[in-house]
């Protein structure tokens, strides 16, 4: 075990020895390097399929409203809502138990992809997984121990990650936010509100406000930096132009997070919900922004599931309270887009599963440092 | 052998000298492969007024003349040999635009010629240049002033079709069928780069005009689209009279309702009347239309009609008023929607013009459309549109605040000294005040602050009032009065919550003072309209150039002493084009000027060089490279 973990410090180029042992040794040693470059951007598809988990769920929900397109959805069967669920779960845990093993193995460039500017907010990604699978949920209610102690034990690391992230915002060195910034920092607001609003469900106000302050309070700062664009297109590579969506993600998580704990969905939250909109709008009036991005089959592909999830939920909530044609034509469309979206998705994942497996690890810096010894 | 010529008017030029080589004409009309060996480079630098557009053109009158092959085969014939002595002459002909008032034919001066000939130097002569300019008489069809094509819809053809429909005879045009493409409209960056001032409309000292700056351009080119900025000045105007006829804590001045119906009729007359000189400038000039659009301040001034309608709509007399449909307010909301999605796009998507380089007090007139469509549809009844577009408008007003009081260094339209401009700044949180207040039913807490808010702004403005000195006047000032008019009209609301003495005083002055603004400002204009005639003058800021060019006057200037050097060099010596190029560094960047301003198809002539040499032909490849003016010339070819 021991000469397996020092031969996966030594860089694969090196290895062209031409023995029939080593030629085995590379082999499997390249495999293992797979399962190690499981780098943290692949929890966006768990952040889809929990999305997704949570929008069924809140779509079956019995509803005081007896307008005949919400009848139409909840005719969808229950048991179909439990198998998304349990995909979901099983994904999630398969992937976390993948990054455990990347942890264990290469610590060293997780460190890298902690400290990189896009790597580190994806860290976020597997406790916003936890807690969105936790709302989902079928079988636990809010206000049980068991959902308690689970919220402590997700919320727990995000609120570490905020003070280690958001600290690095104003007071380091060369990783301020207005060179940092970038759309994937969004991913720690909605972090933020995917806590709170987990904890309003529990009846636990004070925490969820205070989730709530954190994460409002930096979307503020963040949505000013990033529509100032201080380094233009460049702080992001034309592959990820995916996570552009992440932009009306997280006013949509806001109003949903302040409608459970302001138990109703008031004027703040119906602008939060429109002001999502408007940026969606705006994106998908710009489809010259995705084209690059769109040539290969890549895991950010996986990045357009979950905003869209985000809002069709919103959605749902402002047509519950909004008893109109528009609101519920709205609801339908933005439902079953969402729904289309992550079902190609997983069509496409499992077609072209070689395009989504890492090829190589892009924070790779295990081998290289070690071999400097 | 001179070819005999008539057009318009142009220019002949004759070279009777032992020119043993066959001389080499370029032009659009000769293929490399006609021309006879060895041909002689000859440049010619044309000083041409200053857009530089001289077009070698053929008259298909005198086709059988002016045919260059022809011209070039002539003399070709006579002498072809190195040892013949016999006078040579070719004539190179000119077509230059025709000038209404014959400024061209003032300008145009010197011929300069350079000829990079293997001649022996004992046959070298005299080569005397004459240059006869002759005026030939205008031919008998009109013809039609091509300056301003670029800037005209589809490039001048929709005239030439309306010239055609009305029956007018058309000289026909040989450069139509080349297929005219307009010119590319600059990137953001020439915007910066070429322009100053607040309101980016002032020419950098190191830029030209691509059309000519002394002359008066048409009227249509020169209307603006902040010309709308009048009827926001005015409606806004018709607005404050009717909140003061009919608020109860104004009452006191008894001011009379039909004030409010003059101010909207005016404001209705001159909106009508803007809308449709600017219909027709879509119509004729499309092109500057697009380059307006692509200004980074006056972009922001495309909102300016649908906010003047909303104005409109806000200030109607009551018994109008109440007429007013839902649909409406869908319609006038519509066109704004659209221009936000494709404005604050642009900001989100972080391209070229994100808004940490565009960022300019202007852009608050993208912001305030929203505000005010939200105060119409709430003063109309409805409910959530009023509330998609106030959400919307604060969000993106939360940005650029921080922007603009950020003062980004890598912003650079931001104006050292103060500007009307900055009175924008206090029209959002007015206006935002407002709309929540007739959203909430109710003047609240979140009214008051945008109201304080505005105030402090106003304040820290008027108290520095010494420093909006020495601006020239433009009419886009009309769209800066709007501000001070909504400030007052929040403050008459503000006093119909909270009534005192002292919010009663303040919103008489605030009143008294947006009135005497625009008072003075109509004033100003009517001068500058009718005593002046300067209210409309050359909008140059839509007429930069694509890339940089050098001035002409200046590569003229060192033309006219590097010729008359060449002139008593002829006479020592021989200079070759590698002699030129490698003397000091301001020939070479004469040169280039030269290289640039010839309108000879010059990238025509590497080809045919390539029989005479390749140092001469890469030299001159680089020249043309260097100019820049590949395009250029490939375009007028």
């Amino acid at each position: 075990m021991e000469t397996a973990a020092v031969e996966l410090q030594i860089p694969r180029q090196i290895q062209v020895l031409p023995t029939d042992d080593h030629v085995a040794a590379v082999k499997s040693k390249s495999r293992l390097s797979m399962l190690t470059c499981f780098h943290a951007g692949y929890f966006r598809i768990s952040l889809s399929l929990c999305g997704q988990a949570l929008l069924w769920k809140t779509l079956i929900e019995p509803t005081t409203d007896a307008h005949a397109l919400r009848a139409v959805v909840r005719c969808l069967p229950s048991a179909a809502f439990l198998l998304l669920w349990s995909v979901a779960f099983l994904t999630l845990l398969a992937l976390c138990l993948l990054y455990l093993v990347r942890c264990v193995l290469c610590f060293r460039s997780v460190r890298a992809e902690f400290a990189h500017h896009v790597g580190m907010n994806y860290i976020f990604a597997p406790w916003i997984s936890w807690l969105l699978l936790l709302q989902s949920a079928p079988f636990l209610r809010p206000n049980t121990r068991g959902y308690l102690l689970l919220w402590w034990l997700f919320a727990l690391p995000i609120l570490a990650l905020d003070v280690k992230v958001y600290g690095q915002w104003f007071t380091q060195g060369k990783k301020f936010l207005s060179m940092v910034a970038n759309p994937t920092s969004q991913i720690t607001v909605i972090g933020n509100l995917v806590g709170a609003r987990a904890a309003a469900e529990m009846g636990w106000r004070e925490s969820a406000v205070c989730m709530f302050s954190l994460g409002i309070a930096h979307y503020l700062v963040l949505f000013v930096t990033l529509y100032q664009r201080f380094l233009g297109s460049d702080s992001l590579p034309s592959m990820l132009r995916p996570v552009f969506f992440l932009f009306f993600a997280a006013p949509s998580m806001a109003s949903l997070a302040w409608a459970s704990i302001s138990s109703s969905f008031d004027t703040c939250c119906k602008m939060l919900f429109f002001l999502s909109l408007f940026l969606f709008a705006s994106l998908v009036c710009r489809p010259a922004l995705f084209k690059r991005s769109m040539r290969r089959f890549s895991v950010a592909w996986w990045a357009y599931s979950f905003p869209l999830s985000v809002l069709a939920l919103a959605a749902t909530e402002y047509a519950q309270v909004v008893k109109g044609a528009v609101a519920n034509v709205l609801m339908l469309i933005l439902a079953v887009l969402s729904v289309v979206v992550t079902l190609l998705l997983m069509v496409f994942t499992a077609i072209r599963t070689g395009d989504l497996l890492p090829h190589d690890d892009p924070f790779i810096l295990c081998s290289f440092d070690s071999n400097l010894h | 052998m001179l070819a005999m010529c008539s057009t318009s008017w142009g220019m002949r030029v004759l070279l009777p000298e032992r020119m043993e080589n066959r001389v080499h004409i370029s032009s659009k009309r000769v293929l490399p492969e006609e021309l006879p060996r060895d041909a002689e480079h000859i440049v010619t630098e044309l000083e041409t007024a200053a857009e530089g557009d001289a077009i070698i053109g053929n008259d298909s009158e005198s086709s059988s003349v002016l045919d260059p092959v022809s011209a070039v085969k002539k003399p070709a014939a006579l002498s072809p040999t190195l040892e013949d002595q016999r006078n040579q002459s070719c004539s190179l002909f000119f077509s230059l635009p025709a000038s209404p008032s014959g400024l061209h034919l003032e300008q145009v001066k010197k011929v300069i010629m350079f000829s990079d000939n293997k001649v022996e130097q004992s046959e070298s002569t005299s080569r005397s240049l004459r240059i006869i300019t002759t005026t030939t008489a205008r031919s008998e069809y009109c013809q039609r002033d091509k300056t301003y094509d670029s800037f005209k819809t589809w490039s001048g053809r929709l005239e030439k079709q309306i010239s055609n429909l009305r029956g007018k005879p058309q000289e026909p045009d040989l450069e139509a069928n080349n297929g005219y493409e307009a010119a590319a409209i600059p990137a953001v960056e020439r915007y910066f780069d070429a322009l100053e001032g607040p309101e980016l409309d002032t020419l950098k000292e190191s830029e030209v005009s691509v059309l000519p700056e002394d002359k008066k351009w048409p009227f249509l080119l020169r209307f603006p689209i902040s010309s709308f900025g009048m009827c926001l000045g005015i409606s806004s105007q018709a607005i404050l009279w009717k909140t003061l006829a009919t608020s109860p804590s104004t009452s006191f001045l008894r001011v009379s309702p039909s004030i409010n119906l003059l101010l909207w009729c005016i404001s209705l007359a001159l909106m009508a009347t803007i809308s449709f000189i600017y219909s027709f400038k879509i119509v004729f000039y499309f092109e500057a239309v697009r380059r307006e659009y692509c200004h980074p301040v006056r972009v922001n001034f495309f909102f300016a009609p649908w906010i003047a309608c909303l104005f409109l709509a806000l200030g109607a007399p009551p018994p109008v008023a109440v007429k007013l449909r839902a649909t409406l307010w869908y319609a006038l909301m519509a066109p704004i929607f659209c221009l936000e999605l494709k404005i604050y796009g642009q900001w989100m998507s972080g391209g070229q013009r994100r808004l940490s380089k565009v960022a300019n007090p202007s852009n608050h007139l993208s912001i305030v459309g929203n505000f005010v469509g939200a105060l119409l549809g709430a003063s109309m009844g409805l409910k959530e549109g009023p509330l998609f577009f106030f959400a919307i408008g604060l969000a993106h007003y939360i940005v650029l605040f921080v922007t603009l009081y950020q003062r980004l260094p890598t912003s650079e339209t931001l104006p050292k000294e103060l500007h009307p401009v900055f009175f924008l700044f206090v029209a959002a949180p007015s206006v935002a005040c407002m709309a929540w207040a007739k959203i909430r039913g109710e003047f609240d807490l979140g009214s008051k602050i945008g109201y304080f808010i505005a105030l402090f702004l106003y304040l820290s403005l008027a108290v520095r009032i010494n420093f909006f000195r020495g601006f020239r006047f433009s009419l886009a000032w009309w769209a800066y009065t709007f501000p001070m008019t909504g400030a007052s009209v929040a403050a008459i609301r503000y006093s119909m919550e909270v009534t005192n003495v002292l919010t009663q005083a303040l919103s008489v002055g605030l009143s008294a003072i947006s009135t005497f603004t625009v008072t003075a400002l109509l004033v100003t204009t009517i001068l500058h309209a009718f005593v002046l005639h300067d209210l409309f003058p050359n909008d140059i800021s839509i007429a930069i150039t694509q890339k940089k060019k050098p001035k002409l006057n200046k590569i003229l200037a060192h033309l006219r002493s590097f010729g008359s050097d060449i002139k008593d060099a002829d006479n020592s010596k021989e200079v070759t084009p590698d002699e030129a190029a490698s003397d000091d560094v301001d020939d070479n960047v004469r040169w280039r000027g030269a290289a640039e301003a010839a309108a000879l198809g010059v990238a025509s002539l590497p080809r045919a060089a390539a029989t005479q040499g390749a140092a001469t032909a890469s030299w001159w490849q680089q020249c043309v490279d260097d100019a820049g003016i590949g395009e250029e010339v490939g375009k007028m070819t």
